[in-house]
C-alpha cells in the first residue's frame, strides 16, 4: 500500500519526521518497504504566455514571448499543439533537470529558445504530453485564494510529495487505504482522527425507477448503488497526481474518483454506464452454468457457479469484487452512471480471483475484508467528489441489505492478558491502549471488561487478538524478557545418529551436498532408488516451470549433476554423499519418506609426492562402506554380487546385506549412462544406503571379552580355484564352520600367473588358531586345519598351491 | 712379578687398548680376551691357589676392581658409540616437514547443515527436544489446524507445491507442533528441523526448497516475556553479542506475533548503503509469536489452560549471515570449490 503523506496528513497529523514515522510503523507490524521521493525540479516557474506567434515555414511551431516575473519576457520556441496566451503554465528555466532533459538556452527552428514550455509528462508529473501543463489554483488542489503569479516557483505550488509503501498482511485489509493507515498513526501517537466536512450537492430529483437486489444474501450481505451524473473530462491535476503516486493510472474524471476514494477509505467501487444497465435493475447473484462475461481488460470468461456476479436482466455485467464487464464500461460517450459500494463475502471473492488469475485493487482489498460498516459513507464521498467536478447524484441512495452485523465483545481479562505477554500493566493502561485502537471498553463483570472492537478491524476475535494491540501499541520492546523453565526431556532422536552418518562420510574423505529433492520423471525411471517395483514415485501436481515434476526416488541423480558441474569446472577427484530424504507411494498410494546415506566417488586420487596418481577401484569404495558402518556402530555388512541393476555395472555392483536385510548397494555407475548423463570418462563409483538402517535403534553396551591369555597360531594357504569363485564364498565356508579353535580367518593375496593354470586363480588366506585355556600344539593346530580345508573342498573344488607358509605367535 | 702388578698391568694394558678401539665387535673381543672364561684376568687369576691364603683377598679384590673398571669401560665406550650410531642413523632419516600430506583430500559437512546443527545444539543444551516430521503432509496438518483457513489470503504467503492426491510438500515445519500437541500431552519442548518447500523460483535469495528449525514450548504460563528471553539468548548464542529486536507481525498461527530482526554486524547501523542490511541497521531472521488459541483448540489443548510461544528460524538466512554469502544458489550448487571452504 503506498501512502503519499501529504493525503495522510488530510486525515491525521504527521507526528514526526519520515524516519520516525517509517520506524514506529514498522515496529507496529506495517513494514515501511520503500520510501520513494516526487519532487518537481527546480528552475521551473509559473509563466504567462504573453503572445504566440507562428513560424513561417513551420507548420505547428509557435514562437512565443513568457512572462515568467523577470525584467523582460523570455523567447520560448513551442511545439504544442496550443499555446493559449493569457494563462500561466509550467516553465522550465536553463539549468532545470527534467527527467529527460537539461534545459538549456538554444537556437531552436532557427530561433531563441530561452526555457521551455511543459507538459505533464516533461515534468515528470503524469503520461499527457498532449498538451501544456496549465496551472490553474483549483486543478493543482489549491485554494482560490493562492493566486500563482508568473515567476512562482513550481515548488512552491507542488511541493515534493513522500509516499511510503507500507507491507500490509493479510490481516490488517483495514489499512489498505489511506484512512486506515490514519487511524494506526492516531493509534500510535494518541492524535485524533480529523472529521471533514465535505459539501453534499443536492441531488437531482427522477421518476425513473432503477433496482438494487441482492439475490444471495450470504455472498453479498449489503449492496449500495447510487445514480449520478458522469464527470467529463479528465479529473483535476491533484487527484491524478495521488492516484498516480499510489500507483493507479488515471484513466478519466468518473473512473478516478472510483478509485480515489477506494485507496482513501478502502472501500471499492465500481462504476456502471447506467444507460448500458439493460433492465434498469442490478442484481448481486450467483453466476448460472454456462454463463459468460467479457470483462473490462477484454478477456471473455466463463463463469462458475460459485462466483458471485452482478446481472442486469439480461446477465452478468460485472464479476463482484473483482473486475467489471466490458458490456457496461464508463467511457467518453457516458452520461449517466450507477456507482455501486457493496460489501461482498470474502471468500467468493478470493475463489473467483484465484480461479481466473485476476488479482486487482478491488479484490485485494474484498479479500482481506472491507469496513462492512462503511459502504454508504464511501458512495457519499464519491457524490461529494463528483460534485466538486460538476456532476450530480440522480435521486436517492438504493440500498439492498444492510451492512453485515458488527464484531461481537471480546471478554478481555487484564489479567490473562499480563499472563500471556508476561508484563504487568494496570488495567486501566490497557484500556487506555484498546481506546487509542478505536475498541470501545463496555460493561464490566468482576475482571471482565466486554471490549467492542472498532467495526473495520475484522482480525479482532479473540483475548488474544486484544493482547496483542495491547503490546502493539505499547511497542513489542517494552515487554519485558524472562527465561522459561524447560521441561527436559533428554530423549535422542534418529537426528543424532544422521549426523553420525553424516559425519562418517565426511571423515571418510567426502565432502557434503545438499541436494534440491526434485527429480524429472526420466531421472527417476534410471535410479528407482532402494524402493521396491510396486512403488510409484510422488508427482507434483503444480510444478515450477524451471523445476522438474517429481520427488526423487533417489539421491544419485543429484549428486550425479553435481559430479557433472564439479567435472565442467575442472575437478579431477569428485567425492560426493548426501543423507536427505527420498520420495515413494506404496501399492496404496500412501507417500513414504525415507533417509538414504548416499555417495558418489569419482576421479583419480590426486598424486602425492613420490607416489603415482593412481585411479580409484572397486576397493576404495569398499573401504568407506566399512568404515561408515563401523563409525556408526552398526556390523559391517555382507557383499553379494548382483548383476542385475540397471543402473549399476552388472560385474562390479554388490548388495549389501545384514541379517538377511538388504541395506543398500555398492558398485561402478553403468559405463553405458556415462554419455548419457553427459559425465566425463572414467568410473564413477556409488553407494546407496538405507541410512535409517546406519542409525538403528539404541544397541546394548559392548560386553568385554577379556584379552587372550595364550598366544594363538597362524596358518596360511593357497588355494588354486576357478576364477569364478569368489573369494567371500571360502571365507565364509571357513567362518560357517564355527571350529571352536578358529579364532580369525583372512584373505591376504589374490593371485593370477606364473604356475597358475589359466581360467584360475591362488587366493591365499591366513587362519588364526587359539584355545581359551591353553597354548595348542602342533598336532592340535594341524588337525583342525586339515579339517577345515576339507570341509571348504566340499563347498569349492580347489588345488593347494606348492607348500604352505606356515608360522605362529 | 707379583700378581698384583700383573693385574695392574693387565688393567692399564686393556684401558688403553679400549681407547684406541672404534667398533663394537672389537669391544666385545676384548671382553672376552680379557674378562672371558678363558681371558687374560681369569688366566691370572689362577696362579691364585699359589698365594699365600692371607694374601688371597687382596688380590683377589683388585681382580674384581679391575674386572669392574675394563667393564665399565667397555660399556662407556660401547654407549658412546651407539649413541654416536643412532645420531648419525637419525641424521640420515631427515624428512622435509613441509612436505604435503598423502591419501585423500579432508571430507567436508556443507555449511548449511553445519549451521542447522549448531542451531540444533543450542536448543538441545537448553533443554529442546528434537522430534522429525513429514516432509509430505496434508492440508489439515500444514495449514488448516495451523489456523490457516481455505480461501484466506494468508495462503498467500506461502505458495504451495500440492501433490496429485491433494497432498501438498510441507511449506513451514510447523506442522510438527499438530502432530507432537496431537500425541503427547504438555509439558513439550520441541525442535523439528528439516527441508521445506515453497513455489518460488531459484534466485538470489528464494529457492523452491529450503531449510527450517520450528521450535516450540507449551506449558502452563508461559508467555511472550519468555520467549523474548529465550530467542534473545537463543541469538547470542549463536551470533554472539547482539541487538535483537522484536517488532509487531504476522502469522496465522501465533497472536501475538512478531518478526524477530538482528543488528547488522557488518555495518553496526552505521552504513547507508550496506550491502547486507541496505542501510537499514537490521536484519530479518525468523518470525515467532504466541501459538494461536485457535491452534491449541485444533490439537485438543484448552487455551484457558496452557499457553505456548512458537518460532520459525530459516537456516538458509542463518548461513548466509553467518558465512557473508549473498547467493542463496551456492548452497544447492555442490561446487566443491564452495564446500572446501568450510
Amino acid at each position: 500500500m503506498r501512502v503519499p503523506l501529504d493525503w495522510l496528513a488530510e486525515f491525521v497529523e504527521i507526528p514526526t519526521d519520515v524516519d520516525g514515522l517509517a520506524a514506529r510503523l514498522t515496529s507496529a507490524g506495517f513494514e515501511v518497504e520503500h520510501v520513494a521521493r516526487h519532487a518537481v525540479a527546480d528552475a521551473v516557474v509559473a509563466g504567462t504566455i504573453l503572445s504566440a506567434e507562428p513560424i513561417a515555414g513551420q507548420p505547428g511551431v509557435r514562437a512565443c514571448r513568457v512572462d515568467v516575473g523577470g525584467e523582460r519576457p523570455l523567447e520560448v520556441v513551442c511545439g504544442a499543439p496550443d499555446a493559449p496566451t493569457g494563462r500561466l503554465f509550467a516553465v522550465a528555466l536553463p539549468g532545470a533537470t527534467l527527467p529527460e532533459a537539461t534545459v538549456e538556452v538554444r537556437e531552436l527552428r532557427g530561433r531563441r529558445s530561452e526555457a521551455v514550455l511543459c507538459s505533464e509528462r516533461d515534468l515528470g508529473l503524469g503520461d499527457d504530453h498532449s498538451a501544456l501543463f496549465a496551472l490553474d489554483a483549483a486543478d493543482l488542489g489549491l485554494s482560490a485564494a493562492e493566486a500563482i503569479a508568473p515567476g512562482t516557483p513550481l515548488g512552491s505550488l507542488l511541493p515534493e510529495t513522500i509516499v511510503l509503501d507500507l507491507a500490509i498482511s493479510p490481516n490488517r485489509g483495514d489499512c489498505a487505504s489511506i484512512l486506515g493507515v490514519a487511524r494506526e498513526v492516531a493509534a500510535l501517537w494518541g492524535s485524533k482522527i480529523h472529521k471533514r466536512r465535505q459539501a453534499t450537492p443536492a441531488p437531482e430529483s427522477t421518476d425513473e425507477a432503477f433496482g438494487a437486489e441482492i439475490e444471495d444474501h450470504e455472498l453479498c450481505p449489503w449492496y449500495c448503488a447510487q445514480r449520478v451524473q458522469a464527470a467529463r473530462g479528465r479529473s483535476p491535476f491533484w487527484m491524478r497526481r495521488r492516484l498516480t503516486a499510489c500507483g493507479v493510472r488515471p484513466l478519466g474524471a468518473t473512473v478516478d474518483v472510483t478509485n480515489y476514494v477506494m485507496l482513501e477509505r478502502g472501500q471499492p467501487l465500481h462504476a456502471f454506464d447506467l444507460d448500458r444497465v439493460r433492465g434498469k435493475r442490478l442484481v448481486a447473484r450467483r453466476a448460472r452454468q454456462g454463463e459468460r462475461l467479457r470483462l473490462l481488460d477484454g478477456r471473455d470468461v466463463e463463469l462458475a457457479t460459485g462466483d458471485l456476479v452482478i446481472a442486469d436482466v439480461e446477465g452478468p455485467v460485472a464479476l463482484a469484487g473483482v473486475m467489471g464487464g466490458e458490456g457496461s464500461e464508463v467511457g467518453d460517450a457516458t452520461t449517466r452512471i450507477a456507482l455501486e459500494s457493496a460489501i461482498f463475502q470474502p471468500q467468493t471473492v478470493r475463489r473467483t480471483a484465484r480461479r481466473l488469475g485476476l488479482h486487482t485493487e478491488a479484490s485485494f482489498r474484498f479479500e482481506r475484508g472491507v469496513d462492512p460498516s462503511g459502504a454508504a459513507e464511501a458512495v457519499a464521498r464519491a457524490v461529494a467528489l463528483l460534485g466538486q467536478l460538476g456532476a450530480r447524484p440522480i435521486g436517492r441512495l438504493l440500498e439492498a441489505g444492510g451492512p453485515p452485523p458488527a464484531p461481537a465483545a471480546i471478554a478481555f481479562l487484564a489479567r490473562r492478558a499480563n499472563a500471556l505477554l508476561g508484563t504487568s500493566i494496570d488495567s486501566q493502561e490497557m484500556v487506555r491502549r484498546l481506546r487509542l485502537i478505536g475498541a470501545e471498553p463496555g460493561r464490566v463483570h468482576g475482571e471482565t471488561i466486554e471490549v467492542l472492537p472498532p467495526p473495520y478491524r475484522l482480525d479482532l476475535r479473540q483475548p488474544a487478538d486484544l493482547a496483542e494491540e495491547v503490546a502493539r501499541v505499547g511497542g513489542y520492546e517494552t515487554v519485558p524478557m524472562s527465561r522459561p523453565r524447560i521441561p527436559t526431556r533428554g530423549r535422542a532422536g534418529a537426528a543424532s545418529g544422521m549426523r553420525l552418518v553424516r559425519s562418517a562420510f565426511a571423515a571418510a574423505g567426502f565432502a557434503e551436498a545438499v541436494l534440491l529433492a526434485f527429480a524429472d520423471p526420466g531421472e527417476n525411471r534410471h535410479f528407482p532408488g532402494l524402493w521396491s517395483d510396486a512403488e510409484r514415485p510422488v508427482v507434483l501436481r503444480n510444478p515450477l516451470a524451471s523445476i522438474a515434476s517429481e520427488m526423487r526416488t533417489s539421491l544419485l541423480p543429484g549428486l550425479l549433476a553435481a559430479l557433472r558441474v564439479n567435472q565442467s569446472r575442472g575437478e579431477s577427484f569428485v567425492p560426493l554423499f548426501s543423507v536427505a530424504t527420498v520420495f515413494s507411494r506404496d501399492a496404496s498410494g500412501r507417500p513414504l519418506e525415507r533417509t538414504d546415506a548416499t555417495a558418489i566417488l569419482w576421479g583419480t586420487l590426486p598424486a602425492a609426492i613420490g607416489h603415482a596418481v593412481r585411479a580409484l577401484e572397486f576397493a576404495d569404495l569398499r573401504r568407506v562402506v566399512e568404515d561408515v558402518f563401523g563409525a556408526s556402530g552398526v556390523p559391517l555388512p555382507l557383499w553379494e554380487a548382483r548383476s542385475d541393476l540397471p543402473f549399476l555395472h552388472p560385474g562390479r555392483t554388490a548388495e549389501l546385506l545384514l541379517d538377511g536385510r538388504r541395506l543398500g548397494w555398492a558398485g561402478e555407475l553403468h559405463p553405458a549412462l556415462i554419455p548419457t548423463l553427459e559425465l566425463r570418462p572414467g568410473p564413477v563409483w556409488v553407494v546407496e544406503v538405507d541410512a535409517g538402517a546406519l542409525v538403528g535403534g539404541r544397541k546394548p553396551p559392548v560386553r568385554h571379552a577379556g584379552a587372550p591369555r595364550f598366544p594363538s597360531v597362524e596358518r596360511d594357504v593357497a588355494l588354486v580355484v576357478e576364477e569364478s569363485v569368489r573369494a567371500g564364498t571360502i571365507l565364509d565356508a571357513i567362518v560357517a564352520q564355527r571350529h571352536p579353535l578358529v579364532e580369525n580367518a583372512s584373505l591376504f593375496d589374490e593371485y593370477r600367473g606364473a604356475g597358475i593354470p589359466s581360467g584360475h586363480k591362488s587366493l591365499a588366506y591366513s587362519i588364526s588358531y587359539r584355545a581359551p585355556d591353553r597354548t595348542l600344539t602342533d598336532l592340535e593346530v594341524n588337525a583342525a586345519h586339515e579339517d577345515i580345508l576339507a570341509k571348504i573342498a566340499a563347498v569349492v573344488p580347489f588345488e593347494r598351491r606348492g607348500a604352505a607358509v606356515e608360522g605362529g605367535t | 712379578m707379583s700378581l698384583v702388578a700383573e693385574i695392574e698391568a693387565l688393567e692399564a694394558r686393556t684401558l688403553a687398548s679400549i681407547e684406541s678401539l672404534s667398533g663394537d665387535d672389537a669391544l666385545e673381543l676384548v671382553r672376552v680376551e680379557v674378562l672371558g672364561r678363558k681371558g687374560a684376568l681369569t688366566s691370572i687369576l689362577r696362579g691364585l691357589k699359589d698365594v699365600p691364603a692371607d694374601e688371597r683377598p687382596v688380590i683377589g679384590e683388585r681382580a674384581n676392581a679391575a674386572k669392574r673398571v675394563i667393564e665399565e669401560r667397555i660399556e662407556a665406550v660401547q654407549s658412546a658409540l651407539r649413541a654416536r650410531e643412532e645420531s648419525s642413523r637419525l641424521a640420515r632419516e631427515v624428512v622435509d616437514v613441509t612436505l604435503p600430506a598423502r591419501g585423500w583430500p579432508r571430507g567436508r559437512r556443507h555449511p548449511l547443515l553445519q549451521t542447522m546443527e549448531e542451531a540444533i545444539d543450542i536448543f538441545e543444551r537448553m533443554g529442546f527436544e528434537v522430534v522429525e516430521s513429514p516432509e509430505i503432509e496434508d492440508d489439515e496438518h500444514n495449514f488448516e489446524a495451523l489456523n490457516f483457513p481455505a480461501d484466506h489470503p494468508a495462503r498467500d504467503m506461502q505458495d504451495t507445491f500440492l501433490l496429485e492426491d491433494g497432498r501438498l510438500l510441507r511449506t513451514h515445519c510447523t506442522p510438527s507442533q499438530v502432530h507432537v500437541m496431537r500425541s503427547r500431552k504438555p509439558p513439550l519442548a520441541v525442535i523439528t528441523p528439516g527441508a521445506t518447500y515453497r513455489r518460488d523460483d531459484l534466485d538470489l535469495t528464494h529457492a523452491p526448497m529450503f531449510h527450517q528449525i520450528d521450535c516450540f514450548l507449551v506449558d502452563e504460563q508461559v508467555s511472550f516475556a519468555d520467549l523474548k528471553g529465550l530467542l534473545t539468548e537463543f541469538l547470542t548464542a549463536f551470533f554472539g553479542d547482539v541487538a535483537v529486536r522484536f517488532r509487531a507481525s504476522f502469522f496465522p498461527f501465533v497472536e501475538p506475533g512478531a518478526e524477530v530482526d538482528i543488528g547488522c554486524a557488518v555495518c553496526r547501523g552505521r552504513d547507508a548503503a550496506c550491502r547486507v542490511c541496505r542501510g537499514e541497521g537490521w536484519l530479518e531472521i525468523l518470525g515467532a509469536g504466541m501459538i494461536h488459541p485457535n491452534v491449541l483448540r485444533a490439537v485438543g489443548l484448552d487455551p484457558e489452560a496452557v499457553s505456548g510461544f512458537a518460532f520459525g528460524l530459516g537456516v538458509e538466512r542463518l548461513a548466509m549471515l553467518r558465512h557473508a554469502i549473498d547467493d542463496i544458489r551456492l548452497f544447492t550448487e555442490n561446487d566443491l570449490r564452495f564446500l572446501r571452504q568450510f
